[in-house]
């Protein structure tokens, strides 16, 4: 008897033990994600910065603003480098407004990428799961074919040559709706396209169809109603570039370029930066819960998180995220994709640091390629952002691929 | 009862056990006994299975002749260049056209004297109909035959790689068959060619080549990404994905930036493939196509159903599944390759179809496969037949465009019967 | 028929075995169960006796030909494996499901009415011919198991591999499957499984392979292994086995665990 409990104590210390040494070792410092993420974060800090202060229009034959005048305007003095920063002169207000929007806009795109995937939980999901882009290509269409004349026009049309300071003033007389409307009509037409899809898709499927949003059957929707909407988008800028005039070619070709990631007017950076920043703020905190759903609907019930609330809110709001956010940067939400596969491989699938992880890629990603665009290479062009973006995306995949293969292959998804 | 009678009864109790255990006759090496009570069964079985599929057969075939009747017989809209000019046939008119093609190719075969008189029967059917009724109607016949191929190889490529990948976010285009023909013609289109009929041959080069290279190019990056010779399924779809992306960026950009007015509109013609479908060459090279990959499909229907299972599952049933798996894929994309070399871009068909007929049929393979080849036909020439109707202005709309948005009332009908049921 | 291994050392990664110098053997007609703690290796060694994971080191035969060797229809007609968890990809009808077995041996053809009378020999043998139209994914655990069963059988193999066959089955269904394998046995079958319970070895009246993480392997009637002893070196768990005798004449064996009195705490 005696031996018995002896023996039967030893045991216990001995697991209680180490149970004792494994918390004692997680306690003592970081987990290696977090030092992971705090090392993304830096890195996307640089990048960004570095965005603000490179020399943009290096590869062109004028050469405003090459390296050396540069250095020469910022001669490695702190002050001067802050002043550039803020926008104390010209080249600094350029390259901040513009990198600003880019950073956020990435970071939400990024972030998207990764909470889709968790949320359909499948490594296939993309933002335009659901048919964003398509809705945000049918809103500009219908823009550029029947709302481009609609409301205020400028008093002088296009040939004749106006001054700067004629357009400020016909600006400044219009009222704040107007001004909204003259400014970022293109741009809040894109936007309400891609609710009304993505409304229409949801709306389908939920409502008529009885079903849960992350079904499966919701996302075949989406592909197909996506599909429907380019096929009939594609049709239509056929039919009007053949049956219109060449004003209407020009429109309908620039549909798909038309950015504002290099926009130097204050106004411009709040408009697009601030909605997409609240948004971000609620993602992230949302990240536990996200991770406690991850690991099935009923766990995460019984430890008191609503996981059809969470679901619902989150795809509103990332949704939202990226419609304004590719309304106005174009058609970037790749990505997304791209920036979210890239940030799980580094972190892991822990959404308390995959979330973080996408946004500081996804910025990092997007302010490259805006200076890829602008830097003047052979076959970019300032407007080709979409198009940049899938070579760019593409080429890190197989630099990941290749360093898998490296390192032994069979890496997986989860 | 004493204590030694006890013992005596327990012991007793314990050698009967014992005697039980080991006097237990195994049965016979032949494990499995099959009776003819079951032999008559199973029989009775196979032959109510039979007479099911046969309804389902008949059903389709139903439609599918109603709807090759509508393009072939009933009042005809040809439409000439300038788009304003319809000429209509009445049924009576293409039945004589049939009944001519069939005395001019299909009796002589049996009776060779007829052979000679097939000129003379052409041409006083010129003299009475017109000189270019006849041909148009055999086309137009020849046409709706590709049209029905063409939607059976969509909708069974659908199938095969919604099986092998299980993922309802694979398209079939995933490994990059639709991006890379998009570049075979924007390179057709680049060297100066507006149209397909000014060289077939270069058309059907560079959109098979670089459509089967893109294929090629994603599997062997597959295989590399999974280490060594294996192959990852989630590698594939993943790769496929930023693949198919980075063709679509280079697409749009010379679509956008390099092409100018001209070699886009010849592009967008180029693309819908229309004169594809009556260029004997390509028709060859498409029929080629159809019965090589069909036949290997129809054979392994029962075995295909292997490929939806884990690896683990097919090798101890006996399949090598990884294989077989890949075999589908090669199947799939050659039939989508095939399809979109003559009918243009109608990728929809692909996705769709395949998941109606999974919602309508039991999930065999073999159910599958007869459903997918039947709905993939009648749906495509629905939309065909409905394309005969859609021209605004003088621009017809694409087939694809049809397909797609056709296909939406039918997502919502089975969203709407399945309430409750996801 | 007989399935041999013979100093097998099995494991996952390269150099590092899980265990090693396994030698055991399954007859036509015999039980064999693998016991052993979580984590040594139990489900790895299944899978090393069947080929699907390469092994490490030593012999694997069946009626003295190498497992590794042979084709994949050749030995699904030797062996059929039933794996622990089933995630079915799509809806499939429980007889369809059935029919699966028969893929390995139909190669082009299409099944026959023979194929249907095995599928229906092998469903009525498991008793599950009354599930025959539902769907796979309709029916309970215990049905599952034993339509998985059923499945295996049709592909008329002498032996049969079962992962941990009644995991996460409620007592009836485990007994149910239990007594299923009983009677498959006593038909000739050979039959391979893991357990987690020491009381199925009794049951099933079969030899065991005790596998431990750092003592050697043990193998042998379930008598002779399953002791006190082993059974705390295993599982660090404090056992008794007791004999009796049931009303009907049936020697049944169990064994229970004893937990130490409050008071020794």
């Amino acid at each position: 008897m005696a031996k018995h409990a002896k023996q039967t104590s030893r045991i216990q210390a001995r697991t209680s033990g180490n149970e004792y040494a494994q918390a004692e070792k997680q306690r003592r410092g970081m987990r290696k994600e977090s030092y992971r993420v705090m090392l993304l974060a830096v890195l996307c800090l640089t990048v960004v910065v570095g965005g603000m202060l490179a020399p943009t229009y290096i590869f062109t034959a004028s050469n405003e603003f090459t390296l050396s005048v540069l250095i020469d305007q910022v001669s490695f003095n702190f002050s001067n480098l802050i002043g550039v920063l803020i926008g104390n002169s010209d080249l600094g207000e350029q390259r901040f407004m513009g990198v600003m929007v880019c950073a956020v806009s990435g970071a939400a795109l990024g972030m998207c990428g990764s909470a889709y995937q968790g949320a359909f939980n499948n490594p296939l999901a993309a933002p335009k799961t659901l048919g964003v882009m398509a809705g945000g290509a049918l809103g500009a269409l219908v823009y550029v074919l029947f709302l481009q004349n609609v409301g205020p026009q400028p008093p002088f049309n296009a040939s004749a040559s106006y001054s700067y300071e004629q357009q400020l003033g016909w600006l400044a007389s219009l009222n704040p709706l107007e001004w909204l409307w003259v400014n970022y009509g293109r741009c809040l037409c894109s936007v309400v396209g891609c609710f009304v899809v993505v409304a229409f898709v949801v709306f389908l499927t939920t409502v008529l169809g009885g079903g849960k949003l992350t079904n499966i059957v919701v996302v075949i929707f989406g592909q197909i109603i996506a599909a429907a909407v380019t096929a009939i988008i594609a049709f239509a800028r056929y039919y009007f570039t053949v049956d219109g005039g060449t004003d209407m070619v020009h429109d309908l070709r620039e549909i798909e370029n038309y950015t504002m990631i290099y926009s130097y007017h204050f106004l411009d950076m709040l408009i697009i930066v601030l909605p997409i920043l609240v948004c971000i703020i609620i993602v992230l905190a949302m990240r536990r819960r996200l991770t406690l759903i991850s690991f099935g609907d009923d766990v995460a019930n019984t430890m008191g998180v609503s996981v059809n609330a969470t679901r619902y809110i989150m795809i509103a709001v990332c949704t939202i995220m990226t419609a304004w956010a590719i309304s106005f940067c174009g058609h970037v939400a790749y990505l997304g994709f791209i920036s979210a596969h890239l940030a799980r491989r580094i972190v892991g699938s822990d959404f308390r640091f995959l979330l973080p992880a996408s946004l500081c890629t996804g910025a990092t990603l997007l302010t490259i390629i805006q200076w890829l665009c602008q830097s003047g290479l052979p076959y970019t062009s300032p407007y080709a952002a979409g198009v940049t973006c899938s070579i760019v995306g593409a080429a890190i995949f197989i630099i990941m691929v290749v360093a898998q293969y490296r390192k032994g292959g069979n890496g997986e998804w989860r | 009862m004493s204590g030694d009678s006890a013992k005596t009864y327990a012991r007793s109790m314990i050698e009967r056990a014992k005697e039980l255990r080991e006097s237990d006759a195994f049965a016979p090496p032949e494990t499995m006994r099959l009776t003819p009570a079951s032999a008559a069964a199973a029989k009775a079985e196979a032959r109510t299975s039979r007479k099911v599929a046969r309804r389902w057969v008949v059903a389709f075939a139903i439609i599918c002749a109603l709807l090759a009747g509508f393009s072939l017989l009933l009042p005809y809209y040809g439409i000439d260049a300038m788009g304003g000019n319809r000429q209509v046939y009445s049924p009576r008119d293409v039945l004589a056209c049939y009944q001519l093609w069939f005395q001019t190719h299909i009796l002589p075969l049996f009776d060779p004297a007829l052979a000679n008189q097939a000129g003379l029967l052409v041409n006083r059917f010129a003299e009475t109909h017109g000189d270019s009724m006849y041909t148009l109607v055999i086309n137009r016949a020849v046409v709706t035959v590709i049209v029905a191929g063409c939607g059976l190889m969509l909708a069974v490529s659908g199938l095969l790689f919604q099986a092998a990948f299980r993922n309802p976010l694979a398209a079939p285009s995933l490994l990059g068959v639709s991006d890379g023909v998009t570049l075979g013609v924007i390179i057709y289109t680049m060297l100066g060619h507006a149209n397909i009929a000014d060289d077939s041959k270069l058309y059907l080069l560079l959109v098979y080549g670089l459509g089967a290279a893109t294929v090629v190019v994603v599997l062997l990056l597959s295989r590399l990404m999974s280490g060594g010779r294996r192959y990852n399924v989630m590698d594939m779809l993943l790769l496929g994905t930023v693949i198919c992306q980075l063709l679509a960026g280079v697409n749009s950009f010379v679509q956008n930036f390099v092409m100018d007015e001209y070699q886009w509109e010849g592009f967008y013609n180029v693309q819908q493939a229309g004169d594809a479908l009556v260029d004997p060459l390509i028709q060859g090279v498409f029929v080629v196509i159809f019965v090589v990959t069909l036949i290997p499909a129809l054979l392994l229907r029962f075995r295909f159903n292997m490929i939806s299972f884990s690896n683990e599952f097919g090798t101890m049933a006996g399949v090598r599944t990884g294989l077989l798996r890949g075999f589908a894929l090669v199947l799939g994309s050659a039939m989508q390759l095939a399809a979109m070399a003559t009918i243009g871009q109608v990728a929809m068909l692909s996705l769709a179809v395949p998941v109606l007929v999974r919602y309508m049929m039991p999930a065999d393979f073999r159910s599958q496969f007869l459903g997918n080849c039947l709905v993939g036909v009648a749906m495509l020439l629905a939309c065909v037949a409905i394309q005969h109707f859609a021209i605004i202005g003088i621009v017809t709309m694409p087939v694809g465009t049809i397909v797609s948005v056709f296909i939406v009332p039918f997502f919502v009908w089975m969203v709407a019967l399945g309430k409750g049921r996801w | 028929m007989k399935l041999e291994a013979k100093d097998l050392a099995c494991g996952w990664e390269k150099g590092k075995p899980i265990q090693r110098y396994v030698s055991f053997r399954v007859e036509s007609g015999q039980v064999c169960c693998i016991l052993g703690p979580n984590g040594c290796g139990k489900s790895t060694l299944l899978k090393t006796m069947m080929g699907l994971i390469p092994r490490m080191g030593g012999r694997v035969d069946v009626d003295g030909q190498d497992v590794g060797r042979m084709s994949p229809k050749q030995r699904a007609s030797a062996m059929a494996y039933v794996s622990q968890a089933h995630n079915p990809p799509f809806t499939y009808k429980v007889r369809d499901v059935v029919m699966l077995g028969r893929t390995g041996q139909l190669g082009l053809s299409q099944p026959s009415a023979r194929d249907l009378q095995i599928v229906r020999t092998a469903m009525e043998d498991m008793g599950v011919m009354h599930l025959a139209d539902r769907m796979y994914t309709d029916i309970s655990g215990g049905e599952l198991q034993l339509v998985m069963i059923a499945r295996a059988l049709t592909q008329r193999p002498q032996l049969l591999v079962l992962d941990e066959p009644t995991a996460a089955l409620d007592y009836g269904n485990a007994m149910r499957v239990i007594a299923k394998v009983r009677q498959l046995a006593r038909r000739g079958y050979g039959v391979l499984m893991t357990t987690h319970s020491p009381d199925h070895a009794f049951m099933l009246d079969s030899n065991v392979v005790l596998l431990q993480r750092n003592n050697p392997m043990q193998f042998g009637p379930a008598v002779d292994v399953i002791t006190e002893r082993n059974m705390r070196d295993a599982y660090g768990v404090n056992v008794e086995t007791k004999e009796f005798i049931s009303r009907d004449g049936q020697v049944i064996r169990m064994c229970a665990p004893v937990f130490p009195h409050e008071d020794e705490l």
